[in-house]
């Protein structure tokens, strides 16, 4: 799944690390979510989704 | 969202123990360490009791206590631990992309443990060659153990 989870971390000068800590998951998960590879759970794209502002539509399109 | 970090000073490499009402409680390895090792020692004696003639109890004793240390206190330490008090631990490992390549890499590990097994059992038969049973586990066990890794590493590969 595509989605613009690295554009939106980038634009807000977060590190992968930061962003895995306001998460609870792990580095690897966001690299693995930016490169398209692992789809998150419904409750870690809600999370994802709250950490950006925006809906989860707006972060990810099939 | 609502997660807790523990702070720096709560957290440890080998975490903090859930056990005590002091703040911060003691590091894990205060319970876990003499649990652990009790419970050795306890499994120990039964090994020794249940598995040996009164000649050899009391080095069946120590060779089992000592073969049993590691694991008890393995598993001591993992029933104390509040994970949350672990350095660099994260809070919903559930969710977290290395828990699907461990799921990834057991489940196809269990297909392979089938076929291991099936074509260990023809082969055991066609010549006739005997095996304890212990030993025939025990190599599974460890066939099984050494699939799971590779399999993990491919799948963190794959990414």
């Amino acid at each position: 799944m595509q989605n613009s989870v690295a554009v939106r971390r980038k634009d807000r000068g977060w590190s992968q690390h930061h962003l895995a800590d306001l998460l609870g998951v792990s580095r690897q998960t966001v690299i693995s979510i930016e490169k398209g590879r692992f789809d998150p759970s419904l409750p870690l794209a809600f999370r994802l989704a709250a950490a950006f502002g925006c809906r989860i539509e707006d972060l990810f399109e099939p | 969202m609502n997660h807790s970090p523990a702070t720096a000073r709560e957290s440890l490499r080998w975490g903090r123990s859930q056990w005590g009402s002091a703040r911060p409680r003691p590091a894990a390895w205060w319970h876990a360490g003499p649990l652990g090792a009790l419970a050795a020692v306890v499994l120990g004696v039964v090994f020794s009791l249940i598995g040996f003639d009164a000649d050899h109890r009391w080095l069946a004793f120590g060779v089992s206590t000592l073969c049993f240390t590691g694991p008890a206190l393995a598993l001591a330490w993992a029933v104390v631990v509040d994970r949350s008090t672990i350095r660099g631990a994260v809070d919903r490992p559930e969710e977290s992309v290395e828990n699907i390549w461990l799921d990834k890499a057991t489940q196809r590990a269990l297909y392979d443990a089938f076929i291991l097994a099936g074509a260990g059992a023809a082969v055991l038969s066609l010549t006739r060659w005997e095996v304890p049973g212990a030993t025939a586990l025990m190599v599974l066990a460890v066939l099984i153990a050494v699939d799971v890794a590779a399999r993990y590493a491919l799948a963190r590969r794959a990414g």
